[in-house]
Parts: C-alpha cells; sequence; structure tokens
C-alpha cells in the first residue's frame, strides 16, 4: 500500500477542465452559451463517481473522463436537436476581454501572414483555407505533399513564434 | 502504444475536420491522456481558426493564380460527404 496521501478526486479531475473545455467547445462551438456548463456537468459527474466507486482505476483517468465526455456531448447533442425544432438559440454574448486577446493574436497572424512568401501563403490558403487535402495542394502548384508539408510547418513554427512573444 | 509523432500528424486534419470516425475517436482519447499533444492541440487550433478566418489568407487567394474563388460552404459540406463515404 502506497504511504502516499492521495489527492482528492475533485483536484485529479479539475486538472482536466482544459481538455474538457477543449473537446466540448470543439463539438458544440466556442459560441454555444452552453459549452462551461455542459464542462461543469461533466466535471461534478466525474467527481461524484470517482467518490461513488465507480471508477475503479481499471483503465487511466483521461480515458475515464474522455468516456464521460464524449457521452455528454452525445447527449446534449441529442437533447438540443429535440428542442431546436422548436425555438431558435439566442446569441451569446462574447467576454470583451477574451475577444481583445483574441484579435491581438490575429493581428499578430495576420502581420507573420502578410511578411511570407507568396510560395508559403498560397500553401497557406490553400491548405487551410480552402482546405483541401496535401495532395491536393500539391498537385495545384505542382510540387511534392512532402514539400508542402515543409513548407505548411515553416509558416506554422513563424506564426507559432510570433504568438507566443 | 503510438508515439507522439504519429498523433501531433493529425493535429491538422483533425482540426479540419478531415479524419475518419474512428480515427477521430482514437485521436481524442489521445489528447485525454497526453498533455504534451494536448498542448500542442490547443496552440495549433487558435492559430488554424484565426487562418480560416475570411480576410486573414484571402490576399493570398488572390494571388494565388492556380484557384478560383473558395467554394460553397454546401460544395465543401457535399465533398466532405463523399469523401466520407
Amino acid at each position: 500500500m502506497s504511504r502516499m496521501k492521495k489527492a482528492p478526486p475533485e483536484d485529479a479531475v479539475l486538472q482536466y477542465r482544459p481538455v474538457i473545455s477543449f473537446r466540448v467547445r470543439k463539438a458544440l462551438g466556442s459560441s454555444n452559451p452552453d459549452w462551461e456548463d455542459v464542462v461543469n456537468e461533466i466535471l461534478t459527474q466525474a467527481v461524484a463517481k470517482i467518490k461513488s466507486g465507480e471508477f475503479r482505476g481499471d483503465s487511466s483517468i483521461g480515458t475515464f473522463l474522455y468516456t464521460i465526455t464524449s457521452r455528454r456531448i452525445i447527449d446534449y447533442i441529442r437533447q438540443k436537436t429535440r428542442i431546436l425544432k422548436h425555438a431558435p438559440e439566442p446569441a451569446p454574448y462574447p467576454d470583451p476581454h477574451d475577444e481583445m486577446e483574441r484579435s491581438e493574436r490575429a493581428k499578430q497572424v495576420e502581420q507573420v501572414v502578410n511578411g511570407l512568401k507568396p510560395k508559403f501563403r498560397d500553401v497557406l490558403y490553400l491548405y487551410y483555407y480552402r482546405e483541401l487535402s496535401r495532395e491536393e495542394v500539391a498537385r495545384t502548384l505542382d510540387i511534392s505533399p512532402r514539400r508542402v508539408s515543409e513548407r505548411v510547418n515553416y509558416a506554422l513554427k513563424l506564426i507559432q513564434k510570433a504568438v507566443r512573444k | 502504444m503510438k508515439k507522439h509523432g504519429h498523433y501531433e500528424h493529425l493535429i491538422d486534419d483533425y482540426l479540419l475536420g478531415k479524419l475518419k470516425p474512428e480515427d477521430q475517436a482514437e485521436f481524442e482519447e489521445h489528447y485525454f491522456i497526453c498533455p504534451h499533444c494536448f498542448a500542442k492541440l490547443d496552440q495549433q487550433s487558435e492559430i488554424v481558426q484565426i487562418l480560416k478566418k475570411e480576410g486573414v489568407l484571402e490576399t493570398a487567394g488572390g494571388a494565388c493564380e492556380h484557384v478560383g474563388p473558395r467554394p460553397s460552404l454546401w460544395r465543401r459540406f457535399k465533398a466532405r460527404l463523399r469523401g466520407r463515404r
């Protein structure tokens, strides 16, 4: 038996808030006003299951939370599909502070993109904006798929560097 | 267990909705247990969202002589459905 004191389930589960939030926002859309409530419900449910002994540690806690998150997302979508048939969703109010930070980062990205050579900008445009596959971009620009990956990775590195500053 | 490199290659396709449902589920389960891949995914997600926004790459589209205008949302949706079949 371990002599180390185990962290309370709340602490262990709360460490996963960012990853659960990401998954929920990706599935429901960041502009969906319900996403934070859904995340809180998942966290509460997970803590309750751990406390009741339902989570026995057969899988990792990450896998356990992934399963709860996926099920809750499916339930939410089913529920909303029924409700949306009757009433439209009100538009959410964006957080002004988050909006400001996002817009600042968007400007930084735009600056880097504008400073790129056309051969890199074209690849970004076809790959991210037009959503072509790497092979389709390669055919369109008459270069190899490997060269497409190199150009995408190079441009992304520059963008990531600028955003991290 | 697959290495980080395998999952890092899937980040773009995941963010652009190009993964097959089974690969998507595997990737999602992985980033729940891998802080390294999740950190990369989180950072790249914001950049991809910005790049997809109207305006940021539009000028590149204007300059790119190889392609016509962006297809409509409906055509892109249909193309994606075809790809999944």
